[in-house]
């Protein structure tokens, strides 16, 4: 990031764009982001509801992103763009984590796992993959107590957004009624 | 690359051994045949491997589609573009694979910044080979993304119906700009039955000229205009492109308000009107600048507040409330905050203005009348500005000189145009590029073409020949630079071989990259570094091309060679030998406030009056 382009301090910003399915439209959105220097993230792009398009849940380090929700707007590709206010939609965010265990921690790591909300996925000798589904910030909590063991690998998706539906669009979406799985139910 | 077609130009479709469906075309001939659908009917280009089946096709369309042989890819996209700022039809510019495709990078950002409907078609190895760095094998649509509005790579004959259709839909609507399209050569080359009945799939994509302009918001700018005191129009590109000047005519007269035009509003407002006040901007008159500062009320029609119109933006009109009308709603509020934005067609617009200034009138006291009288102090005091600073800021010749200067060339132009009327001009980049925007009068739209946001030297000349060929009946003349002529004077070949009679080329020379050396002279002490620059003889060098040259020295030769060029039936170089270090004047430098102008090489114009006063 280069300093003199950027007048107040950088934030979070997440912005849902729904595009369409086709090559380079992805490029095209990304670019616009490059063009400015705002780093990215994260950047989760998958299937949305409707065939033939995607939605795209990207989180950029920016002073403002009124300009580039504009420009994204404009590009023939893209449906619809929104910033998202976190309180306001459901996000989502899934980590996998593979933490080595040595003698005696195993407990330790299981109630911690459990205490963030997480749930084995794989279990062996002396290693465990555990994989937690949440708000991004219990994520971030999750990764954190993770950290105090021997956290050989960590993989996270990066948040994707279910939220009012774009007015270009008239499908429609119901209401995930998500909740992440409860530490009794996940850690057995 | 030689074609060794058989001189029947018999079609491919139709040389195959086994009999075949007679619908079926290849994917060159649907090309052809979907430009001429689209009304082309001429294009500028140069073939090349991955382009060569178009080219095999091509001559069975010569009746419909003109084909310009340029010399260089960039003039072919610099042609398209003053072809397309002439006519405001999409221009089209063909280049091959690789390194024909990147040449036209240059015009592509040119265009995009411009705003200038174009349409690039390149061909692209074959289809099997993308990506493994083939012979010619460029990522052309990867390097234009940032300047093109869309672009589509072909790989199936059977789309080229529909994506060139939305290709032409997509450059010439909305906010006009380039489209690339990259044509695969086994696509060229495959045959199949083209279906003509597409429907575009274009759900994505707006035109925002589409529909009426927010009533509420017009409402809004209706108000605020109706009470202003110091009011001004501040038209850009977006009214010659919407073909919005008589409502803009219409709407200055009906309120009083002043007009002002950027670079690319030139002629968008006839410029011996009483209302018309000039440019603003870096070379912008003094007057103009300082009303900028001092109105309280600012509609901008289809401008986009460049850095070269505002200044060091924070500065710019400090008081006014800005009204900002946009056919691209991301313009609205990108530099200069805005009280009320209207997205829309600059014509809708100043229709919905001026009939909600017009209802006011019936309802209220804020008449469009009164508003006129009122005005009147606002325009004397605009008038008595550019009375006290005109004689400054206009170029006096030293007694003692006779060198020609570039003011005499502009005056002697400007002479030669009032008499004989019928042409449109097309500059390059530079000092003499606001020389003409300044010195020449503007009258008509699309009768200044010029390369502004991207500000991409050598675009004249091909740009001219682009015009040229659009305006058959009218004479263009292109002025430029002894340095951005060098950069693509190549064209004057294309000139001569296409047999153009109405193309003049005027080079101001000073054997300087002239605007650089101003600045060097200006802020860098006279630190002439990288700009003083030698030519060939280029009255010459327009021989050499077999077309006519013409080298001037003094005031009395530039009134006669521009005669003898206007009557000669052939394209015409003139060598303006001028005053090598003449400046601009007035000038902002960069960075600074539009308060803050030059008017000569010492005196700063300051925005208060008491050193206004002072200053002589």
């Amino acid at each position: 990031m280069t300093p003199a382009t950027q007048r107040a301090a950088p934030k979070r910003h997440t912005l849902v764009v729904q595009l369409h399915d086709r090559p380079g439209a992805l490029y095209r959105a990304i670019g616009l982001i490059r063009r400015r220097d705002y780093n990215v993230s994260s950047l989760v792009v998958g299937a949305s509801e409707r065939a033939g398009t995607s939605r795209m849940v990207l989180v950029v380090e920016a002073a403002d992103v009124h300009q580039i929700v504009q420009q994204l707007s404009r590009l023939v590709d893209v449906l619809s763009v929104a910033e998202i206010a976190r309180n306001e939609d459901l996000v989502r965010e899934t980590a996998l984590a593979v933490v080595d265990m040595r003698d005696g921690d195993n407990g330790a790591v299981y109630a911690a796992a459990a205490a963030a909300g997480a749930r084995i996925s794989h279990q062996g000798h002396s290693r465990v993959l555990l994989e937690m589904t949440a708000e991004p910030s219990a994520v971030d909590a999750f990764v954190q107590s993770m950290r105090q063991f021997d956290l050989r690998q960590l993989a996270r998706t990066g948040p994707i957004v279910i939220q009012e539906l774009p007015h270009s669009t008239q499908a429609s979406i119901p209401t995930l009624n998500y909740t992440a799985p409860s530490a009794q139910e996940s850690v057995q | 690359m030689s074609i060794t077609t058989a001189p029947e130009r018999v079609s491919p479709a139709l040389t195959q051994s086994t009999p075949r469906d007679p619908n079926l075309r290849t994917g060159a001939q649907i090309l052809c045949e979907a430009l001429v659908r689209q009304g082309v009917d001429v294009i500028f280009g140069i073939p090349g491997g991955a382009i060569m089946p178009f080219y095999h096709a091509l001559p069975d369309y010569a009746d419909t589609l003109r084909h310009v042989l340029c010399r260089h890819e960039q003039g072919a996209g610099h042609a398209a573009e003053g072809y397309a700022r002439a006519t405001g039809r999409v221009g089209v510019c063909v280049a091959t694979s690789g390194p024909g495709a990147t040449n036209l990078v240059t015009p592509i950002a040119d265009a995009w910044m411009d705003s200038t409907p174009l349409v690039a078609l390149t061909g692209q190895v074959p289809s099997a080979l993308l990506g493994t760095d083939a012979f010619q094998e460029t990522d052309i649509i990867g390097i234009t993304v940032p300047i093109t509005k869309h672009s589509f790579l072909v790989r199936d004959a059977r789309e080229i119906p529909r994506v060139m259709a939305e290709a032409f839909h997509i450059a010439s609507t909305g906010r006009p700009g380039p489209v690339l399209v990259d044509v695969t050569k086994d696509a060229q080359q495959s045959s199949v039955v083209p279906n003509w009945d597409v429907t575009l799939d274009l759900e994505g994509y707006t035109d925002h000229r589409i529909g009426d302009v927010d009533a509420s918001n017009v409402r809004e700018a209706a108000h605020l205009l109706a009470n202003a005191e110091r009011p001004l129009i501040l038209v850009g590109n977006g009214v010659i492109q919407s073909g919005a000047h008589t409502e803009l005519l219409a709407f200055a007269e009906r309120t009083g308000i002043p007009v002002i035009t950027t670079l690319h509003g030139l002629g968008a407002f006839p410029q011996e009107h009483p209302l018309s006040l000039g440019m603003p901007g870096m070379h912008g008159w003094v007057h103009v600048n300082r009303a900028i500062q001092r109105c309280d009320v600012l509609l901008n029609v289809g401008s986009r507040f460049d850095d070269r119109v505002t200044g060091k933006a924070s500065t710019f009109a400090p008081n006014a409330s800005i009204i900002h009308v946009d056919v691209d709603p991301s313009e609205i509020g990108k530099l200069v905050p805005v009280a009320v934005g209207i997205v829309g067609d600059a014509k809708k617009a100043l229709r919905a203005l001026g009939e909600a200034l017009d209802v006011r009138q019936s309802a209220g006291p804020s008449t469009t009348l009164a508003m006129t009288a009122r005005l009147t102090n606002w325009i004397a005091e605009i008038h008595e500005l550019r009375e006290r600073f005109e004689p400054r800021q206009h170029y006096r010749r030293r007694p003692d000189s006779e060198t020609l200067q570039p003011h005499d060339v502009c005056a002697a132009l400007n002479a030669a145009r009032h008499a004989r009327g019928n042409c449109r001009v097309v500059t390059d980049v530079g000092q003499h590029q606001m020389w003409a925007a300044q010195l020449l009068d503007w009258k008509r739209p699309r009768s200044h073409i010029t390369s502004g946001g991207s500000g991409t030297m050598g675009f004249a000349v091909p740009a001219a020949l682009g015009a040229a060929i659009a305006c058959p009946d009218e004479t263009i003349w292109a002025v430029v630079g002894d340095g951005g002529f060098q950069m693509t004077n190549q064209e004057i070949a294309t000139m001569a071989q296409e047999g153009l009679t109405n193309v003049k080329i005027a080079i101001i020379n000073n054997g300087y990259l002239g605007m650089v050396r101003q600045w060097q002279q200006l802020f860098e002490g006279r630190r002439y570094s990288g700009t003083p620059l030698t030519g060939p003889d280029f009255a010459k060098l327009a021989e050499a091309y077999g077309v006519r040259g013409i080298t001037v020295e003094t005031v009395e030769q530039a009134h006669t060679a521009i005669a003898d060029a206007w009557d000669h039936p052939g394209p015409v170089v003139i060598d303006f030998r001028v005053e090598r270090e003449a400046n601009v004047f007035p000038i902002v430098p960069q960075g600074k406030s539009i308060g803050e102008m030059m008017v000569d090489a010492h005196t700063h114009a300051a925005e208060s009056t008491p050193a206004l006063a002072g200053a002589s």
